[in-house]
């Protein structure tokens, strides 16, 4: 590979050196050549050194921490295993992996199934633009002021859907929709999908775009119906989008914190943790941050696996290029 | 007895008039003497208290004008990352000159870290104006750490306007109260407001009732020299699950006392909902929403509800801490010295109305005045609040377990193991 | 079923509109209403709100210093990433898979692996605290996806751009600047709209790494306005909360169908490349 770039870079040295300094390019070719070698190392550094510290340094101190008793007092101390062997045990831990599950399948199934019918939907809709639009918009809003709105949404007594339930006759419905497990988990991730459907339906709809005609219409001409058109046609096409979404959607489940943070902070009593919520927990409100460090390694674990799909799934292509 | 008191007053007042004048005079001589360019012109008071910033600049700015330092308060927005970034920083020298922090056995962290400066001559100086027992709270090793930064007696407040409808008085008795939860019940209004929301409020009913009925109890399980399983544990819970049971309670899932989307403002003022244990400090909350203090709501000490027992009244209070290790430390020093004389917490509580920790401090609230007069008469013996009160691992162990409890009243047993579990764990580390 | 997405849509603006309606209420207003979703009395009353919050709360400040991270950060993202997608794709660089996937690594943890370590590492650095340390955490964040996105999209651009500006004498970096940057426009707008929102409404960072005014950003801020011992009521909080939604969301309905273009064309080369 040197090799190659040795004659490319040389031509290209001459090619831009101004009349007149020949001779100073031929006294520094040797070092000019390191340099165009060096060179396109130089464009990577800013982000591998940014990426380096702030990241991956972190990331990589977690996994010491996470072996560590730490209280933010005194200095940690190794204490090997332990916080990993204690989680097995921590009945909050076993309450949160399970809500990490709910939030997975919850996502997939509300976030991806509904985002994929609706830009089906939309796809041929004269009103698409302004759907759009209006299903996109709570994607601009912070995931706290999300918390404080759907808070007042689902407060048992005052909260306006209760209201709205008893007002059509529906009272018997009402809950206490953020205090009875695993409820406030499925009403949390209603409010997750209200802020993340519309990214969903325009990622799919770039999708839509992008699949040729011609199959959809041999498809219509044979006599399928629109659900065999969709079934048959449609989604095996999307297949490289839906790859997108599910992938960004898994990732995205496993890092929700914000919404649940200013809703229930994960409860009552511990019963609306997720992964993420947990860790934040034991590291910043209990200080037991070695034990918060093993959390966080789990839930990595778990989201790395998960990536090391998506990854693949995604570059295949660029990787045998 | 009331000149007797007043008497007291005028000559503790006296007191405290020589103590607050005095200093910065003494001040000014020490500085002139030992290198005067040294002394800080501002001193960093680092808090979670966000809406008190304008309270904190108005106290430093009448330090300023007394001849010391400003303030200028950097205030974390979440308790959580504030008591985070204290603990790691805390043996640094990137701590702020004064911080806000919580009495009891958080405090005892950082004082075992060698995070707080030692002001017991502060506490020397002005010992006539300050309770004996509140020095406790802020005393280890025969040491004391930090001034008191405010002091909240814990009250019931209750709907004035809701009591005089009913003709009901504020209680004097158990029975009384009883009295008045049932008629008040009978009427449709909720007796009191109760709340899981930002967890910690759980605690509130499990130490009012535990207080209410075996306060020496209280203290010993406190210590950890007493068991989550006690008898007595057990009686004041099922006291209090009886209670729930029969509807005396808001329900705890649905109202939040924060102000943020405070909905027992909402049921208070409306009059749904008549009483609510808590600090004195929830005080312009409520006036915040229109209500005035003594006219619309007044304030009465919980009763005991078992007679022969110690008059108690819970205490709250958080000190104002000088760093150890802060850049200016004796200017710090001198500052909260001031801060704790006449003159300082004149200026402190007329900017935040709050309770002075001061006895010669007068309390703009009539609420306030009233209580203090009463524990002074009845002779209510201060008991540090559950918060404070034991080690903090235990606190956010039991306030979850309440909540299930407040959520699911039944069989206490349970919910007391696994706080008692929890408990063992903690005492075994510390002893 | 065009029935039904409009009743969607109704149903996904009404929980929008009661902030709105509840910031237009005094908090008196608010507290004897008996129901939170009744009219207000004085609509202008919005404005007292919105200026009680910049003022009283440090959500002013909180604003201007989300505004310059936004910017800041998000902008050296893209350079940053620009740069490195640019080496990977066109420069003879050994490893170009090992260089992205060792940045882009930094996207598939969880936030909260960072968090801990990151907080110890300002502390112990005196980046805790201020404007840069935000500047430099924010620009890292937003990088793996940055680089994620343009390297797609060069690998779109012809090669014989490429090789026609080098035969007329550009460098490398000139070739970079003057030709593939401005191709890149449409990503980049994306990118830009992306990253500042995402920057805009972080809070756990924000939360752990800053703390005084000017520095904060409005995120936590206006978690801190909810905090118990705040003296404002819900009119405020939810005043605050349309503060600090209002510049992502001008900036959406602004540039939203260009937003929506970009997306289209990095996501059709990204499925060229499929």
């Amino acid at each position: 590979m040197a090799s190659d770039a040795k004659p490319r870079k040389a031509n290209a040295g001459k090619a831009t050196a101004p009349e007149g300094t020949e001779v100073a390019a031929e006294a520094s070719r040797p070092f000019g050549r390191l340099a165009a070698a060096a060179a396109p190392y130089l464009y990577v550094t800013p982000m591998v050194l940014l990426v380096g510290v702030f990241l991956l340094f972190p990331a990589a101190d977690t996994i010491w921490l996470s072996l560590t008793k730490w209280n933010g007092i005194y200095p940690p101390t190794f204490i090997g295993f332990d916080n990993y062997l204690n989680l097995r045990t921590d009945p909050a831990f076993i309450t949160a992996c399970l809500n990490t599950v709910y939030w997975i399948a919850g996502l997939m199934l509300l976030q991806v199934a509904l985002g994929l019918a609706l830009a089906v939907l939309l796809n041929t809709s004269p009103l698409a633009e302004l759907y759009k639009r209006i299903l996109y918009l709570p994607a601009a809003i912070s995931g706290a002021a999300i918390g404080v709105i759907w808070y007042a949404i689902f407060n048992n007594q005052l909260g306006i859907l209760n209201a709205a339930l008893r007002f059509v006759g529906l009272g018997d419905l009402a809950q206490a929709w953020l205090t009875t497990p695993p409820l406030n988990t499925f009403s949390m991730i209603v409010a997750a999908v209200w802020q993340g459907l519309g990214p969903t339906i325009i990622l799919f709809l770039v999708g839509l775009q992008t699949i040729p005609r011609d199959p959809i219409e041999a498809a219509q001409t044979d006599g399928a119906n629109a659900w065999q058109v969709f079934r048959y046609v449609t989604l095996p096409l999307l297949r490289p989008i839906t790859v997108v979404v599910v992938g960004i959607n898994l990732i995205n489940s496993f890092k929700v914190f914000d919404i649940i943070w200013t809703m229930t902070q994960g409860g009552p009593y511990r019963s609306s943790e997720t992964l993420a919520v947990t860790m934040y927990r034991e590291s910043f409100v209990s200080f037991q941050f070695g034990y918060g460090a093993s959390v966080a390694m789990v839930l990595t674990v778990v989201a790395f696996a998960v990536a090391v799909f998506y990854i693949r799934a995604m570059f295949q292509r660029l990787e045998v290029q | 007895m009331e000149t007797l008191t007043r008497r007291t007053v005028l000559k503790l007042g006296g007191a405290a008039i020589i103590a607050g004048t005095l200093p910065p005079w003494l001040l000014e001589a020490c500085t002139s003497g030992g290198g005067t360019s040294s002394g800080a012109s501002t001193l960093q008071v680092s808090n979670d208290k966000v809406t008190w910033k304008p309270w904190f600049e108005q106290v430093g700015a009448a330090s300023k004008s007394a001849g010391g330092p400003s303030w200028k308060p950097n205030e974390f927005a979440d308790t959580s990352t504030y008591q985070a970034a204290i603990r790691t920083s805390g043996g640094s020298s990137k701590v702020p000159d004064l911080f806000t922090w919580w009495s009891g056995w958080l405090m005892k962290e950082i004082v075992d870290a060698g995070y707080a400066a030692d002001v017991s001559s502060l506490w020397d100086k002005e010992s006539s104006a300050y309770d004996k027992g509140l020095r406790d709270l802020f005393t280890f090793n025969g040491k004391t750490f930090g001034a008191p930064l405010y002091f909240g007696p814990w009250v019931t407040l209750y709907n004035k306007q809701v009591f005089d409808k009913y003709h009901l008085q504020p209680p004097k008795n158990w029975n009384d109260m009883q009295n008045v939860m049932q008629t008040l019940k009978s009427k449709g209004v909720t007796p009191l407001g109760a709340t899981i929301d930002g967890r910690w409020p759980a605690f509130i009913y499990f130490e009012t009732f535990l207080v209410a009925t075996n306060p020496d109890l209280y203290s010993t399980l406190m210590a950890g020299k007493a068991k989550y399983t006690d008898p007595g544990v057990v009686e004041a819970m099922n006291l209090w699950g009886q209670l729930i049971k029969a509807g005396y309670f808001t329900d705890p899932s649905s109202v939040t006392f924060g102000t943020g989307s405070s909905t027992f403002l909402t049921e208070f003022s409306q009059g749904r909902a008549a009483m609510l244990q808590i600090g004195t400090w929830y005080e312009p909350t409520i006036t915040g929403a229109g209500m005035k203090p003594g006219v619309d709501f007044g304030g009465f000490i919980f009763p005991n509800a078992k007679s022969g027992i110690q008059n108690n009244i819970i205490i709250e209070s958080g000190p104002l801490v000088v760093a150890a290790n802060g850049p200016h430390k004796s200017d710090a020093v001198k500052s909260l010295g001031w801060f704790m004389s006449k003159a300082g917490q004149e200026a402190w509580i007329k900017a935040t109305a709050f309770t002075s920790a001061r006895s010669d401090v007068p309390s703009p609230s009539p609420i306030d005045q009233q209580l203090l007069a009463d524990m002074k008469t009845g002779g209510y013996k201060q008991i540090n609040r559950y918060w404070e009160a034991t080690p903090h691992d235990i606190v956010e162990t039991a306030i979850d377990e309440f909540a299930k409890f407040m959520l699911h009243p039944g069989d206490p047993m349970p919910i007391l193991q696994n706080i008692q579990k929890k408990a063992d764990s903690v005492w075994a580390t510390i002893k | 079923m065009t029935v039904l997405v409009g009743i969607l849509a109704v149903a996904w603006l009404l929980p929008l509109w009661l902030v709105v309606v509840t910031a237009m209420k005094s908090t008196p207003e608010y507290f004897h209403d008996a129901s939170q979703w009744s009219l207000p009395e004085d609509p202008l009353q919005l404005f007292a709100n919105v200026r009680d919050a910049w003022f009283t709360s440090g959500m002013g400040a909180g604003f201007m210093a989300s505004l310059l991270y936004g910017v800041v950060a998000g902008g050296l993202a893209i350079l940053f990433a620009s740069l490195g997608a640019y080496s990977i794709t066109r420069l003879r660089i050994r490893w170009p898979f090992f260089w992205f996937v060792l940045v882009f690594s930094g996207t598939i943890f969880p936030f909260q692996m960072y968090l801990i370590p990151l907080f110890k590492l300002y502390q112990d650095t005196g980046l805790y605290d201020t404007q840069l340390g935000m500047i430099l955490f924010y620009t890292a964040i937003a990088l793996p996806f940055c680089l994620f996105v343009m390297r797609g999209y060069f690998a779109t651009i012809p090669r014989e751009l490429q090789e026609a500006a080098r035969i007329d004498g550009c460098s490398d970096f000139g070739i970079f600047w003057r030709i593939i940057l401005p191709l890149s426009w449409s990503p980049i707008a994306v990118l830009f709209l992306f990253q500042f929102t995402w920057i805009w409404n972080d809070l756990l960072f924000g939360l752990v790494l800053s703390t005084s005014d000017g520095v904060r950003p409005i995120t936590p801020s206006l978690a801190g306005l909810q905090g118990q011992f705040a003296h404002s009521g819900p009119p405020l909080v939810l005043a605050a909360a349309l503060l600090a939604t209002l510049p992502t969301i001008m900036l959406f309905l602004l540039l939203g169908r260009y937003m929506m273009r970009g997306l289209t064309l990095t996501a059709a080369g990204r499925a060229g490349s499929e």
